[in-house]
């Protein structure tokens, strides 16, 4: 390939990232602006009790589990987080491939509910590994996904991530294939 | 003064807005742009706090219809990235724009700042 191809594939890894970096942290922020509300409605009934104000003592069990969910939620996206951003420590390498997409799709969830799609992996007949760059696989499903994402419109679709041509359904709307 | 705030974060609007019922000001939440709609049809409301980033309605798109439907409403938008691109769009469409996650008195202040005459 030529230098200029190079750098086209560079400014593309780099734009990946950048995005799924921005993506990330703001489905972080948001479990905070969650678990801070939350917060503040126990400290706002805690006061009231201790006013006299008759409070349910089930109240705080309630908000207590709900913060609770959302520190789940915010261990699973910075879970995520920390997987993506190791993918580009190594240059080479094994990777099964249906987990690898699924990994990608997982980080485009908040992105498709936004535009209220679907992502899913097509159900694949057998385990395929392929020897390649992480990240740069990475890069490519997730260009793959941002272009189908790109063709919705006013209507919800689905969109399905398929390991080869033929493993895709045809009831799919739209389809990333990796032949 | 009478709110309506809209999140698709329904835990977080849910509990906004009870915070704010103890503080004296009645606020309607709505998950969606469309039941936001459903609900100014109904009730007059002095402010709305909109968040930027929605699906289907963004807060910038739903705050131009409601502006159709109730043209005094004031607005003060909301944005969990505190991004330049969302920080232009928010000071030149609302009143006032915030980063989540909020301060309840600030959030207060500002209502009550963008809703005088």
């Amino acid at each position: 390939m030529r230098t200029a191809d190079w750098q086209a594939i560079a400014r593309e890894e780099m734009r990946f990232f950048g995005e799924v970096s921005a993506a990330i942290s703001h489905e972080i922020n948001n479990r905070m602006a969650v678990i801070n509300e939350k917060a503040g409605l126990l400290t706002d009934l805690s006061i009231m009790m201790a006013q006299g104000k008759e409070i349910d003592v089930g109240r705080f069990e309630e908000q207590s589990k709900k913060i609770v969910e959302q520190v789940g939620l915010a261990k699973e996206t910075i879970r995520n987080l920390n997987r993506f951003a190791h993918s580009v420590d190594v240059e080479h390498t094994r990777i099964e491939a249906a987990e690898l997409i699924e990994f990608v799709v997982a980080l485009y969830a908040r992105k498709a509910a936004s535009a209220e799609a679907k992502i899913s992996l097509a159900e694949s007949p057998e385990s395929v590994t392929i020897s390649s760059n992480p990240f740069f696989v990475e890069t490519l499903i997730g260009r793959g996904i941002d272009i189908a994402l790109s063709r919705i419109d006013e209507a919800r679709i689905d969109i399905e991530v398929a390991l080869a041509g033929p493993a895709a359904s045809e009831k799919s709307q739209s389809c990333v294939r990796l032949d | 003064m009478r709110v309506l705030l809209v999140d698709d974060e329904e835990e977080l609007v849910t509990a906004l807005a009870e915070r704010l019922s103890y503080r004296g000001i009645e606020a309607d939440w709505s998950p969606s742009g469309n039941w936001a709609l459903e609900l100014a049809k109904e009730t007059a409301y002095d402010v709305a706090v909109l968040d930027v980033k929605m699906p289907n309605i963004s807060g910038i798109e739903l705050k131009k219809r409601l502006e159709k439907m109730r043209p005094d409403m004031k607005y003060i938008f909301l944005t969990g990235h505190g991004s330049e691109e969302d920080f232009r769009a928010g000071s030149a469409e609302a009143s006032s724009y915030m980063v989540k996650p909020l301060d309840i008195d600030t959030l207060i202040a500002t209502m009550r700042q963008v809703v005088q005459p």
